[in-house]
């Protein structure tokens, strides 16, 4: 019942019941008016306290209070994302913590943000172990393959150093159309553009932006175990491209460290890693605060 | 389709001049003739005075959009924080603590002063005015040419009480000839856990119920008491409610049950951590500090003990380390106008208890830029601090001391990390200058 209802059940008629002349000259007997508008008044605040309510409840929050229950539970939106896509997953967002740390909660985190395009996302580890979420969700293991980033651990088995066991490689795959989702290539040597042009919205190598690089660095820092590394975001744009039953490159080989290497052509650098996808750092190294 | 209410508007301030012409409006619209009302008028009367009523209830800081901002983390503060974190999060503010050490007592003389009762040795940090002061915990003898080390604790709870060894060096109210005293530990308290600090533990309280050992629960377990806290609470609450469901209920049992479980939360003296996130080799260093800087053994093995039961996968070597105090000496020179109604030296006071609240919220190695792998405690964050603490009546501020930022230190040592370090920035000797200047 509003508040504008109950007037009449306020008290005798002679104070909550105003009389009208009309224009036809009759009287007509209304709900006083002044009780209306203060009634009116209570009757907004009414429905802005539940809605006040509902503002910390995704599904029925606004849309500008979802940034709020996002950050409470470290969700990152997609700039794309829609708001339905978004709900659901703060709505899962306490389940889907009770799993942060491993690989599947870290892949999903990055699906989402990716939404509504269908990535497929991978993870591949120190061991050579790998776990793929498919375009359409199907995911899937792999052990034991020969990926080698660096050849540290070898090195490290080899000088009796510490192995860099903890870690570990994060590839997205864009969509397979023309221009691929949510990025795609941009840019070639020689076009034009300079270093530094467009700091705020563009980056080199593909159309990502610093802000999708920044969130994309954000969700595996926060999704990730803490006591490991990821090692690089590959953005990957060939689907053939890192097939974990590979034996030999384009898989990492162990001469991956850097972009480029010395020993293949006498004299002269030559690009080590392979050359359908790109590679953003994943990490600032030290949190911010 | 109507469009939907933003939170931004659902949590705005109405004037009680913005209630009053609404009301106009809603009569305005029912026909009634609004533009022929004259000041005493009994119905615009009545609409403003109701209006000014409302306006109450409208109050950004008190009204209708605190409780809707009760409801998000972030927004929310105050006692609805404390209410939200409670009954969504199950997390407790940390109360106030009260500082304890052990204090040396020397009796130089001959006399006998037999058993000194619990509470009857009243004794004081010699650099502090007036409260807090410490009272022995305990009764002990003190015989002639005596020395006994004694606990004790400080009469108030918060960092006011807090003293470096040595600091505790006077004794007050009962005199005791020829007695000396000095505290052989530090005294270290906290205060009420702030509204930053409290929201920042509900944000990763949900990666605390994941046992993969994300940066989140280490964060979260560093500050909060075991979960097994809880359980003892939850005993003594259903213990008080036996009392009281007895055939003749014991009000006053219940009453002390409840009493000593509320004297006895538990608090961790841990508000600063910082996790670093990477490893190559599966460890997980963890810095810690307390509001005062660095933490007591205690502390400090303590948290180990709960990060090793409830936050690190057994196989990952977990490293927690005390950070180091970085003091920092602040000089400034303050002009304020004299809408303030203080003295000098009340100014003087004011900036440096803001300063010190500020600090104590500073995260271990200070902020970092981004890109950088180190922090500093900013120049301009320390001149932002002395304005603030006396705004809006500040209006010129110069600090001469520190000369400009304070880095803090923090290196990972990743083939040892045990050999990691880093700073937590503690305020050292606060010199302020204060001007009043008539406000034309």
């Amino acid at each position: 019942m509003r508040f504008r209802d109950i007037i009449k059940k306020l008290g005798p008629g002679w104070l909550v019941r105003d009389v009208i002349t009309m224009p036809d000259g009759s009287n007509v007997e209304v709900d006083s008016r002044l009780f209306r508008a203060v009634m009116t008044w209570w009757d907004v605040r009414a429905t802005r306290l539940k809605l006040g309510l509902y503002a910390a409840l995704p599904g029925l929050a606004p849309a500008d209070a979802l940034s709020y229950i996002g950050n409470r539970l470290g969700i990152e939106r997609g700039p794309e994302e829609p708001r339905a896509s978004y709900e659901y997953r703060l709505q899962r967002g306490i389940d889907d913590k009770r799993v942060a740390g491993n690989a599947w909660a870290l892949l999903e985190q990055i699906r989402g943000y990716c939404t509504p395009h269908a990535v497929r996302v991978r993870i591949v580890n120190e061991h050579g172990h790998w776990y793929t979420i498919d375009r359409d969700g199907t995911r899937s293991r792999y052990r034991n393959s020969t990926w080698d980033w660096d050849g540290a651990s070898a090195r490290a088995e080899l000088f009796g150093t510490r192995i860099p066991w903890s870690r570990f490689w994060v590839l997205i795959y864009p969509t397979t159309g023309s221009p691929k989702e949510p990025w795609d290539r941009d840019g070639t040597w020689g076009n034009g553009e300079l270093w530094g042009d467009n700091l705020e919205t563009e980056t080199w190598g593909s159309t990502a932006s610093p802000a999708d690089v920044l969130a994309i660095q954000r969700i595996i820092q926060r999704w990730k175990p803490a006591a490991s590394r990821c090692v690089s975001a590959i953005i990957v744009f060939d689907d053939a491209a890192f097939d974990p039953a590979d034996t030999s490159p384009p898989l990492a080989d162990g001469t991956w460290k850097n972009c480029g290497r010395y020993g293949v052509v006498a004299g002269r650098k030559t690009v080590a890693r392979s050359v359908d996808a790109i590679y953003w750092r994943a990490s600032s190294g030290v949190d911010p605060a | 389709m109507a469009a939907e209410t933003l939170l931004k508007s659902l949590i705005a301030s109405l004037p009680k001049e913005k209630i009053y012409q609404k009301f106009v409006d809603v009569m305005s619209a029912l026909g009634v003739d609004t533009e022929s009302w004259q000041p005493g008028d009994p119905t615009r009367s009545t609409l403003a005075a109701i209006a000014s009523r409302e306006a109450e209830w409208e109050n950004f800081d008190t009204g209708f959009p605190v409780m809707i901002k009760g409801m998000l983390l972030g927004l929310s503060s105050g006692s609805w924080l404390t209410v939200l974190l409670e009954k969504n999060f199950n997390v407790f503010r940390d109360p106030a603590t009260y500082a304890t050490c052990t204090l040396r007592v020397t009796n130089n003389g001959s006399e006998d002063f037999g058993t000194v009762d619990a509470g009857d040795l009243t004794t004081a940090n010699s650099n502090v005015d007036g409260e807090p002061n410490f009272t022995n915990d305990d009764a002990f003898a003190l015989g002639p040419n005596d020395i006994v080390d004694i606990d004790i604790t400080a009469s108030q709870a918060g960092t006011a009480s807090n003293s470096q060894v040595g600091e505790i060096d006077t004794i007050v109210g009962t005199p005791f000839p020829n007695v000396t005293v000095t505290n052989i530990t530090a005294a270290l308290a906290n205060d009420e856990e702030s509204d930053a600090q409290a929201t920042a533990r509900g944000q990763v309280k949900n990666e605390s119920t994941s046992p993969n050992g994300p940066k989140g629960a280490y964060e979260y377990f560093a500050k909060t008491p075991s979960p097994e806290n809880g359980t003892a609470l939850e005993h003594g609450v259903r213990a008080a409610l036996g009392l009281l469901g007895e055939e003749e209920p014991d009000v006053e049992g219940a009453k002390e049950t409840l009493s000593n479980l509320v004297a006895a939360k538990p608090s961790t003296n841990v508000t600063r951590v910082r996790v670093i996130p990477e490893s190559d080799f599966g460890d997980a260093i963890v810095f810690l500090a307390g509001a005062s800087g660095a933490l007591t053994t205690d502390d400090r093995d303590a948290a180990e003990e709960r990060l090793e039961t409830w936050a690190n996968p057994f196989v990952i070597n977990l490293v927690v380390i005390n950070a180091d105090n970085k003091s920092i000496a602040v000089t400034y020179e303050l002009w304020v106008y004299d809408t303030i109604n203080l003295t000098t030296s009340e100014i003087e006071d004011v900036v440096e208890d803001y300063l010190q609240a500020q600090i104590k919220e500073r995260p271990i190695a200070g902020d970092i830029l981004p890109g950088d792998t180190t922090g500093a405690i900013f120049f301009d964050w320390i001149k932002a601090q002395i304005i603030e603490a006396v705004a809006p009546h500040a209006f010129k501020c110069t600090v001469t001391a520190p000369s400009g930022d304070t880095a803090l230190d923090l290196t990972i040592d990743t083939d040892t990390p045990e050999n990691s370090s880093a700073e937590v920035a503690i305020l050292g000797t606060i010199t302020g200058t204060v001007h009043t200047v008539v406000r034309s």
